[in-house]
């Protein structure tokens, strides 16, 4: 049941079609694992604690450094140098304390992943290394858990979802390997990270309350430069050493 | 004939544009296409090819919003467009 402090916070989302009060109740029980909390996770965190997701379990480590503060939006300056995940618990605190915020001080890792998974609904990937990226990929698909797949790169973002089951490809079914070019340092902005991390969030709601189509085996690409988007149409590898037969 | 090719991600800067345009014979297939853009422009050629000049499973082939197999045996015809994307992350 909702109390009248939540639905006193989340009336206007309750009035969105389709939502309401049992939409709503739908998000308070649900548990979204956000990995990594930079700048794409930490918006992703932002909006999913603003609806009311009930539990969010966040995995991040290291400490705060100058050069995360143009993009991740749950720092602040004044905590450089500390632990990157103290701060992120403590904003979306001050946003929402009517949820549960579990932040782990660790990125996934073998040791952790099937944990981290086990504990939620849906997984975001925000990862910036495909080392991390595959790995969660392969924890999701064994334990049968929506993906939301976000990712940027100077002012392109794309975004897609990969579903349980046979209907949409993984991530090893799109990228086999891990790509020998991509360095965990690259050109963005954090208008960039912040609107692919939003569009996550809703990717997450909407599996959350079953609201809306959400992005399977469709990649929606946006180049924020001229606005240009592309949806594509991507699919299963009956090869792939995760998903395929 | 004439292949236009759109580029994402990494593959923009490393060509020097958004889009880049090759010369190929008739009736190559898009794996083809791309092998020649590969050998035509240096700057992505690490990316998209493996050292033994296969097209990585990583780049993403699409022809009219659809994903194409590295496979894919149908010819092109002329003009045509193809979009590459090479992988990118968060952060
Ligand atoms: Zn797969």
């Amino acid at each position: 049941m909702l109390t009248p402090a939540e639905k006193a916070i989340y009336e206007w989302q309750m009035w969105v079609p389709g939502i309401g009060e049992a939409g709503q109740q739908k998000l308070k029980e649900s548990s979204v694992l956000i990995t990594r909390c930079g700048g794409l996770g930490g918006l992703v965190a932002y909006e999913l604690a603003a609806a009311g997701v009930g539990k969010l379990v966040i995995a991040h480590a290291g400490n705060l450094k100058p050069s995360d503060l143009h993009r991740q939006l749950l720092m602040t300056s004044d905590w450089v140098g500390k632990p990157r995940i103290d701060s992120i618990v403590r904003r979306l605190g001050e946003l929402n304390p009517l949820i549960e915020v579990l932040g782990i001080p660790e990125n996934v890792n073998n040791d952790n992943v099937a944990d981290l998974v086990g504990q939620v609904d849906v997984v975001v990937d925000c990862a910036p290394l495909f080392e991390e990226r595959l790995l969660l990929n392969r924890e999701t698909v064994r334990q049968g858990k929506p993906m939301v797949e976000c990712a940027m790169y100077e002012l392109q973002f794309h975004i897609t979802t990969f579903l349980p089951g046979p209907e949409t490809p993984c991530l090893a079914c799109l990228h086999p390997e891990e790509p020998p070019s991509w360095k965990r340092q690259f050109p963005v902005f954090g208008a960039v990270s912040g609107t692919v991390g939003c569009m996550g969030a809703m990717e997450a709601i909407k599996l959350v309350t079953g609201v809306g189509e959400p992005l399977g085996g469709r990649l929606l690409s946006m180049d924020m430069r001229d606005f240009k988007v592309m949806e594509s149409l991507i699919h299963r590898r009956n090869d792939c050493v995760v998903c395929g037969n | 004939m004439i292949v236009n090719f759109q580029l994402w991600g990494q593959l923009r800067q490393a060509a020097g544009g958004t889009s880049y345009v090759v010369d190929v014979p008739d009736g190559v297939t898009a794996t083809e296409a791309v092998q020649a853009l590969a050998s035509s422009c240096e700057g992505v050629r690490s990316m998209i090819l493996d050292d033994d000049g296969s097209v990585r499973p990583v780049i993403l082939i699409f022809r009219e919003g659809r994903q194409l197999e590295t496979d894919d045996t149908e010819s092109l015809l002329t003009g045509c467009e193809l979009t590459l994307m090479s992988p990118i992350a968060g952060g």
